[in-house]
């Protein structure tokens, strides 16, 4: 019997909705829309898995498994106005694991 | 003149059927040979003779009967080919009443089926015999043509009522059918019903059957409530008055007369006489024929019924007296029903009656629902189960030589494989000494040997199918496989099942429209084609005031993701894929058809969309519950289903061996099966109707397509073939575009299209490709391929819709707890006082209550709920998902 499993790619995201001030932020300068109602926090991405079993009657077995590569991307952030005085995503950092911005 | 010629038609036809009195029976004969009389009686005698095995007739009347019948009748060799005839009723009216057996034995009672069996056999034989004898050199098309041309009948006004005290004597029921019209004539093609004109002997080749105002009703005695039972009750005084005249002559039977008169007059205008299971159903079946059906190639016979709609009505005590009826029709093979008749008709004192009810239905229980210690019914079980084998014995025999043979075969073969599977090494291999490895050759040296030698064994059980194939003759061998006798069309525009409660108005109505069927039934090959234009199951409450819908299909006008099928169907699939319906299936099975015998097509239009309400959900679990609970003991059908599960095992096995022992056949079917898959909307708050948010989830499209080998030839080595497509047959499934989502609003099915949808999952694609070996001695191939493969998995998951999941698992747990409370109580409790419980359904209504009030306990109503609470009930809610997964279990 030979057995074969393929997964192209897998695409998790995990969605935030959107604070008070936020929002009030966006939708005064009309910016809130079906894509903007969400900001997007966490994301893991992973491509090509595969699995090949190829069982024979003698019990002979040969199993082949493949992952090509894998992401897992952290992404939290607050719509805020910037220096230049447009809306922009400015990333949150935790403080415990905080990097000066360089 | 005339009287002697109808004094002869009678004498000579009709004396031993009717019962003429002179006073009364107006008789006259008219132009063309037309004899009309009226007013007359069936004889007892004769309708004693018809030896009806289970029932008997108390009355029979026939109002007026004319027939037209050339003087040629009175010649000896009159052929109903030649001179076709006519004869029309009117009020016909039968009174059936399940026979009382007071005289019972169990022999007389096998004597009398076979009887039964035999009388029909013999004069269908009789009649077959009679006829071939004066068309010599006829045919089977010639019989046909018989059916065809013989008879034009028309009958009007038939009341036909069946009594039954006798087989469920706690709840005696009546049943009637009243039939406003039914004519049956030959006519021509495209004909006009209304016209009377007679049509030449050489034009004829349709025959029109129409039924008019058929309407079926089931009248029940309650214990607990005064329903009619008797047909007193529906005489209206004017009948009485209006009929005196016939007092005399019908003597017990004027009763029953103007019963069935009121019947026919009034109370079938009113669909509230009677518990109606069918109301005014209107029917017309058109039956062509083809003269020469094998030269033209098309089929000898068409039929085409055409029903505008049927509405079936049924309520839930009739679905238990059924459902008894069916137990006691079970038994009257056996002996018990007999024996109560036997008891019945005793005429026992009240108390009697009691007792012998309470063994009744004590039997029932032991014969059916549990293996009793004492066996009050031993004798007559034991002679039952003598009977049964009896008739089994023939067939056991014939099929017992056969089978020994092949049976010890296999037996020794799986003997050798155990043996060998204990000696065989394992991973560890290396620890496994020479000699176990020695005797493990050997043993499968001698495996191989036996395996080697089925060729004597084939020969013998060749040997023994061949006598059977001499025995019967196979009378169509010579005829073309392909060639169709029977074409036969069934065509509903509405058909509605309304299922009800009546004390509480509780209704469920399931409706099909536009339902078609098509059979071409041919001698070795049929064709099946199904198609169903749309479907829905709605609910009912409370006299009407609550609606709900159940499934539903609707047509969204989506794009489709599909993909490009290569094969294509033949025109009546053609056809009804056409039509854009709910669903259109077409089978086909015909010996020669190329890669497999079998073939099935699917495809849809419309999508299905199912309501998971618990109102809903509830109730047919309830309705479905009440009807069944009483007949059907769960733990001997779980017995029977692990029983089951061993035998499919045990088949898994030998298909195994059969592999080993190269008796495998491998099956395959072509498949073309393309639909749109249902939608399941659960709305959030399941007790709550103003809230329009709901969970959809939505199973895109399924698509199975088979890539087959050519059919196996004995000739060819399918060692030496290299290539899979001839080697393989290749099973593709696909499944696009499943979906999990949440909507705010939900406007309905057939906005879909326009409301705002949050995805959680979305547009999964999913490919499963299976492919099977046609011949599994080639070594170097596998017997099984298995593919599966995922294109892409999107999941985004908002944190406003973990709100939704928590919802659902507080529901559940809140229930949980509830149940398992009543659960406790009730196992204090005896399970024969069960039946007098109140209803569950009051239970799952106070428990809705309940978890409804604790939902709004725990949660605020308003939908913006702080992110920080939900992560932290994220954990606490992680143990009610435990529970919940437990219930599952």
């Amino acid at each position: 019997m030979k057995f074969q499993f393929n997964l192209l790619k897998i695409h998790i995201t995990i969605l935030k909705s959107l604070e008070r001030e936020e929002t009030e932020l966006l939708e005064s300068n009309q910016c809130l829309s079906d894509e903007t109602e969400y900001k997007e926090y966490l994301t893991y991405i992973l491509n090509n898995f595969s699995l090949d079993v190829n069982m024979r009657e003698d019990l002979y077995l040969e199993l082949n498994m493949k992952i090509f590569n894998f992401f897992l991307i952290d992404k939290d952030y607050s719509w805020k106005i910037n220096d230049q005085g447009n809306i922009a995503e400015v990333p949150i950092l935790n403080q415990e694991f905080s990097v000066d911005l360089i | 003149m005339t009287s002697w010629i109808i004094n002869y038609v009678i004498d000579k036809y009709l004396n031993h059927i009717i019962e003429v009195d002179s006073n009364i029976t107006d008789a006259s004969i008219l132009k063309d040979g037309q004899i009309e009389f009226g007013n007359v009686k069936i004889k007892q005698e004769f309708l004693k003779t018809l030896n009806m095995p289970f029932f008997e007739f108390k009355e029979s009347f026939i109002g007026k009967f004319t027939a037209k019948i050339y003087y040629s009748l009175l010649r000896l060799d009159y052929h109903f080919e030649n001179y076709p005839i006519y004869i029309v009723l009117d009020e016909v009216f039968i009174h059936v009443k399940q026979k009382g057996m007071s005289d019972w034995s169990e022999e007389q009672k096998i004597k009398e089926m076979e009887n039964f069996k035999n009388f029909t056999l013999q004069e269908w034989e009789d009649a077959y015999k009679q006829y071939l004898m004066n068309m010599a050199g006829a045919t089977e098309s010639d019989f046909v043509k018989k059916i065809i041309h013989n008879l034009n009948i028309s009958i009007s006004n038939i009341v036909i009522r069946f009594e039954d005290e006798i087989s469920n004597p706690s709840n005696p029921y009546s049943l009637g059918l009243v039939i406003s019209n039914i004519v049956s004539k030959p006519t021509k093609e495209n004909f006009d019903i209304r016209s009377e004109e007679d049509i030449p002997f050489a034009e004829i080749n349709h025959k029109v059957l129409i039924l008019k105002g058929l309407s079926v009703f089931m009248d029940i005695k309650n214990l607990g409530e005064n329903n009619l039972i008797s047909f007193k009750n529906y005489i209206s005084k004017k009948e009485l008055e209006e009929n005196n005249t016939k007092k005399t002559y019908l003597k017990d039977s004027f009763e029953y007369y103007c019963y069935c008169m009121s019947e026919l007059n009034e109370l079938t205008k009113d669909n509230k006489a009677h518990n109606y299971l069918i109301y005014n159903l209107d029917l017309s079946i058109k039956l062509s024929m083809n003269q020469n059906p094998i030269k033209n190639y098309q089929p000898a016979l068409f039929s085409d019924v055409n029903i505008n709609s049927i509405n079936l009505k049924i309520n839930i005590l009739q679905i238990k007296t059924i459902i008894k009826l069916l137990n006691v029709t079970k038994t009257y093979n056996i002996a018990q029903a007999g024996m109560e008749s036997y008891y019945y008709t005793k005429k026992l004192s009240e108390k009697e009656k009691e007792n012998y009810i309470s063994i009744y239905t004590k039997y029932f229980e032991e014969r059916y629902f549990k293996n009793s210690k004492e066996d009050v019914w031993k004798p007559f079980r034991k002679s039952f189960e003598e009977f049964e084998t009896q008739i089994r014995f023939n067939e056991i025999q014939a099929m017992r030589n056969g089978a020994n043979i092949k049976l010890d075969y296999m037996k020794k073969i799986n003997d050798y494989n155990d043996k060998i599977g204990k000696l065989k090494p394992g991973f560890f291999s290396y620890f496994t000494s020479q000699k176990t490895m020695d005797q493990m050759k050997a043993l499968e040296a001698d495996r191989d040997k036996l395996i080697n030698s089925e060729e004597i064994i084939k020969k013998l059980i060749e040997e023994e199918i061949h006598k059977v194939n001499i025995a019967e003759k196979d009378p169509f061998q010579e005829m073309d496989k392909s060639y169709i006798k029977n074409d036969i069309k069934l065509s509903l525009s509405k058909f509605s099942f309304e299922l009800f409660e009546e004390s509480s108005k509780e209704l469920i109505e399931i409706s099909l429209h536009d339902f078609e069927s098509h059979i071409l039934q041919g001698v070795f090959s049929m064709q099946t084609y199904l198609y169903l234009g749309d479907f829905c199951i709605n609910q009912y409450k409370l006299q009407e005031t609550i609606f709900n819908k159940i499934i539903e299909s609707v047509n969204n006008n989506e794009r489709d993701i599909s993909y490009n099928l290569n094969t294509e169907g033949n025109q009546y699939e053609k056809y009804y894929e056409s039509k854009n319906g709910a669903l259109a299936i077409g089978f086909e099975m015909n010996p020669d058809m190329g890669d497999s015998s079998y073939r099935i097509r699917i495809r849809n239009t419309k999508r299905f969309y199912i309501y998971a309400n618990l109102y809903s959900l509830k109730y047919i679990g309830y309705m479905i519950g009440e009807a069944v609970k009483s007949e059907i003991n769960l733990e001997e059908v779980s017995k029977y289903a692990t029983d089951e599960g061993y035998k499919h095992i045990q088949n898994g096995y030998n298909q195994v061996n059969n592999i080993l022992a190269g008796e495998y056949q491998h099956f395959n079917i072509s498949a073309d099966i393309m639909f749109k898959g249902p939608r399941i909307i659960v709305p959030q708050n399941i007790i709550d109707k103003k809230n329009k948010k709901c969970l959809m989830l939505s199973f895109g499209e399924f698509g199975l397509v088979s890539k087959l080998a050519p059919k196996k030839v004995d000739n060819l080595d399918y060692k030496k073939i290299t290539e899979d497509k001839k080697l393989y047959d290749t099973y593709d499934m696909k499944i696009l575009g499943f979906e999990l989502l949440t909507i705010d609003k939900f406007k309905g099915a057939a906005e879909i299209n326009d409301t705002k949808k949050l995805n959680i999952i979305d547009k999964v694609d999913f490919e499963f490709i299976f492919s099977q070996i046609i011949e599994p001695k080639n070594d170097y191939r596998e017997n099984f391929r298995i593919g599966m493969q995922f294109k892409l998995i999107s999941l985004q998951v908002r944190d406003s819709q973990i709100e939704f999941l928590m919802y659902f698992l507080k529901y559940f747990n809140e229930m949980n707890i509830q149940l398992e409370k009543d659960l406790k109580d009730l196992a204090g409790i005896d399970n024969i006082n069960m039946v007098n419980e109140p209803s569950s359904e009051k239970n799952i209504e106070e428990l809705n209550k309940i978890a409804m009030e604790n939902h709004r306990n725990s949660f605020s109503e308003t939908n913006n709920v702080e992110n920080e609470i939900i992560l932290k009930s994220i954990l606490i809610e992680m143990n009610y998902l435990n529970q919940f997964i437990f219930l599952i279990y």
